[in-house]
């Protein structure tokens, strides 16, 4: 269970940070001027990290386990889907507001930055939420849970323009860190007592790992769905 | 004597600032070496692995710290990590000179695979500054979060691990707005400064025996007359490590030669001058005869010794090509104001440009440096030229304006950012821009098929550029080659024109001899072109730079 848990807490940093990489990466092509929104992204997902790390205080051990469930598990929709809906959202503006108009970056920036807050509020939740199931249940001590924290980090900075933007694309990347949140959840599904978990956790879970599994088995169609129909389309 | 809330207080703030000191001297080392290298991703992705890997080990090992020395650690921790602040840029520099220096210069194209192994060393070499201050950072964390817990069982963690982001993003903001305003030295040594305050200053609150502080206070006293003797040379050590990038082919004999080279051959050379930009490095470098380069980000934009063959052939081929003088132009970069410079030319014919760059030093620079003003001639005083401080994506999707041309003069993308600007989608928006029989021009990784100077870059990117554009909708795509490639381009089904017109305009080198000999597309026929095409959605990897 040790073993099964160290695994569920690199797998958890490792998609969080996906979901961030891949949140900066569709602001810089949305917004333009890539310096400053891949910086101002960076910015508010650590600034929601700090957030979601004072929001547990609210919740004490006990409640930790389930919470890092649903944690998971809106993580494993919202995830996936935030560049796919940051682009709808672009889409939809432009049919509205003029492009370019002082309204429309304000409301795209503004959808952009609830976007990053709330993945960036959800991961920040997790550490602490690690650091007290990893003492109170796991017999892992604070540091090895932040050193662990830290690889799932490590790895997904190394995989991202690698493995991830160069060989999966924008959306496939997401769509693997979404396969880690949805593994995440099933393991600490697993891990927990009988009496923490529920049934209707899973049926949650069953429509996330379709849609994950579909992004990534028509990752070029909906790439180049994307690509011309949300993102080219109707540019003057 | 301060009570519990004050001391969680406190702590929260200690792992704000430490945060802070970790995640900006690791990037300040990105910087350095992304500067020396041209090769961001690696430099990033490199140091931040060994910075984080480090910070895990020493949040693991900090659980071995005794309970009873934990307090006394941490102004220890934040004196190392003024130490290595202190050396940090100092090292990669001189590590930088010595590589460049022992090894030989490569200057044949050919020998990129061991362009790249230096590149790969330099990167790991300075590593051990990533590895300290990771190391250090994870560690104090742990320690922070063991006081936090100790003061606030329930809620020590959580507001511990805030703080600590709240750092991060205090690190973020520096990293934007106040690093690029000095130089990596002097970044590196403010920063030091800082944090050997900081480290007196936890001397100062956990530091209880008179002899322990007097110790503490021994080491800074060391550290900070080290700070102001850089500081001192600060101009002097700056300058040498610019020299240094541009000695070519130089061979030692011997180890021993490596202190006079840098002490006596290094001054020598001419002064050379650097503006830093939220958005780029700019260096002028002046050669012995009286010449200058003018690097981006260290990539040559221009050179006095190709510069007229370079904007000869970018604006005036792709007329002769299309015989027909745009009348409404857009230039997306060209900062430099050469390319606009080159249309004017046409006087009347041309109506109006419309430029895009995203730096407004360089337009500032362009208007105002006589060494500018040499070659573009005050075009961007001409009342024919407009100046969009923009950056191109957004220009294009928000513009409604037609375009006889557009001309794209962006740097290649040896940067991960510029990989974007090369994409069938960026090719998509151009197209709509264009008027219809309207051309693009683009300055690109391309073109050059038989004396490729990007040989080495397993073709990918010779011919990515060609095929995107195809995707992207264009039917005749042709490149053609200078000092490097072009590619011009045209919705319209038409080939290029034949021989040389003489539009009766002056030109230094553009005659039917040179515009036969920069065609290349009859050597390199369409059905070779294989490859990737290059996606925003699915960038290809950047471009691998030549020099080192």
């Amino acid at each position: 269970m040790r073993a099964l848990y160290a695994f569920v807490i690199v797998l958890v940093s490792f998609s969080c940070m996906v979901y961030e990489l891949t949140l900066a990466q569709t602001s810089s092509l949305l917004l333009g001027n890539a310096l400053v929104n891949y910086s101002v992204t960076i910015c508010i997902y650590l600034a929601g990290l700090g957030v979601g790390s004072l929001l547990f205080m609210r919740y004490n051990s006990e409640s930790a386990g389930p919470l890092l469930l649903n944690t998971e598990i809106v993580l494993s929709y919202l995830g996936p889907l935030a560049p796919i809906l940051a682009l709808l959202v672009e889409f939809s503006l432009r049919q509205v507001v003029m492009p370019g108009s002082l309204a429309y970056f304000f409301v795209l920036q503004s959808t952009m930055y609830v976007l990053v807050a709330l993945v960036g509020i959800l991961s920040g939740l997790e550490l602490p939420i690690m650091i007290s199931l990893g003492e109170t249940r796991f017999r892992m001590q604070s540091g090895a849970v932040l050193g662990l924290d830290y690889l799932g980090t490590l790895v997904a900075i190394a995989a991202f323009p690698t493995v991830g933007l160069g060989m999966l694309g924008l959306f496939g990347t997401a769509a693997l860190a979404g396969v880690g949140s949805w593994g995440g959840a099933v393991m600490t599904w697993l891990a927990l007592p009988p009496a923490q978990r529920h049934r209707w956790q899973l049926v949650l879970l069953a429509p996330s790992l379709a849609l994950v599994m579909a992004m990534l088995a028509f990752g070029p169609e909906l790439r180049e769905f994307m690509s011309q129909s949300i993102y080219l389309a109707g540019d003057k | 004597m301060i009570n519990d809330r004050l001391r969680m207080w406190t702590v929260i703030w200690m792992a704000a600032v430490s945060s802070a000191f970790g995640l900006v001297y690791s990037q300040l080392l990105v910087k350095v070496l992304a500067s020396i290298t041209s090769q961001f991703m690696l430099s990033q992705t490199v140091t931040l692995a060994c910075y984080i890997a480090s910070m895990g080990l020493g949040s693991y090992l900090g659980d071995r710290v005794r309970e009873a020395k934990v307090a006394r650690r941490l102004p220890q921790i934040q004196l190392y990590s003024s130490a290595v602040g202190l050396t940090m840029v100092l090292f990669a520099y001189v590590l930088y000179m010595f590589l460049k220096f022992y090894f030989v210069e490569i200057s044949d194209p050919r020998e990129r695979e061991w362009l790249r192994s230096l590149a790969w060393m330099m990167v790991t070499l300075a590593q051990p500054a990533a590895l300290i201050t990771g190391f250090l950072s994870g560690l104090e964390l742990n320690l922070l979060l063991r006081i936090g817990k100790r003061l606030a069982p329930e809620t020590g963690y959580s507001k511990v691990l805030a703080g600590s982001y709240a750092g991060t993003v205090a690190a973020t903001l520096i990293f934007i707005w106040v690093m690029p305003q000095f130089t990596p030295m002097a970044t590196g040594l403010g920063l030091a400064a800082a944090n050997l305050l900081f480290s007196l200053y936890l001397a100062w609150t956990f530091l209880d025996g008179e002899r322990e502080l007097t110790v503490h206070c021994a080491w800074a006293a060391g550290v900070s007359v080290l700070i102001a003797l850089l500081c001192g040379y600060l101009p002097f050590l700056s300058q040498m490590h610019y020299k240094s990038r541009e000695l070519q082919g130089v061979q030692l004999q011997a180890l021993k030669d490596f202190v006079p080279f840098v002490t006596e051959v290094l001054p020598q050379r001419p002064e050379m001058f650097r503006h830093s930009t939220p958005y780029q490095n700019a260096d002028i470098m002046f050669g012995a005869d009286g010449g200058f380069r003018f690097l981006l980000d260290y990539h040559p934009q221009i050179e006095y010794v190709w510069n007229a063959e370079y904007h000869e052939a970018f604006v005036h081929a792709p007329i002769q090509y299309s015989r027909e003088i745009p009348r409404e132009v857009l230039v997306l970069g060209g900062g430099d104001g050469g390319t606009a410079a080159e249309l004017l030319k046409y006087k009347e014919a041309v109506d109006h440009i419309d430029l895009v760059e995203l730096d407004p030093w360089m337009i500032h620079f362009a208007k105002t440096a006589p060494l500018f003003l040499d070659f573009n001639h005050g075009a961007f005083n001409d009342s024919k030229v407009r100046i969009f401080n923009q950056d191109a994506i957004t220009y294009l999707r928000t513009t409604d304006k037609k375009y006889d041309a557009v001309y794209v003069d962006f740097p290649f993308p040896f940067e991960t950012e510029l990989v974007k600007l090369f994409s069938v989608e960026f090719y998509k928006m151009t197209a709509k821009a264009l008027k219809p029989g309207g051309q693009l021009v683009v300055d690109a990784p391309a073109g050059c098929a038989k004396t490729d100077p990007l040989e080495g870059n397993s073709g990918t990117w010779r011919t990515s550029v060609m095929l995107s554009l195809r995707v992207a909708g264009f039917k005749t795509v042709f490149p053609f080659c200078s000092v490097n490639g072009f590619v011009m381009a045209r919705l319209d089904e038409r080939p290029p024109a034949e021989g040389y017109h003489d539009y009766g305009i002056p030109l230094q080198l553009m005659n039917a001899a040179f515009l036969e000999n920069i065609i290349t597309w009859k050597r390199g026929p369409e059905k070779r072109w294989r490859g990737k095409i290059n996606s925003m959605f699915k960038p290809l990897s950047p471009l691998r730079p030549r020099h080192f």
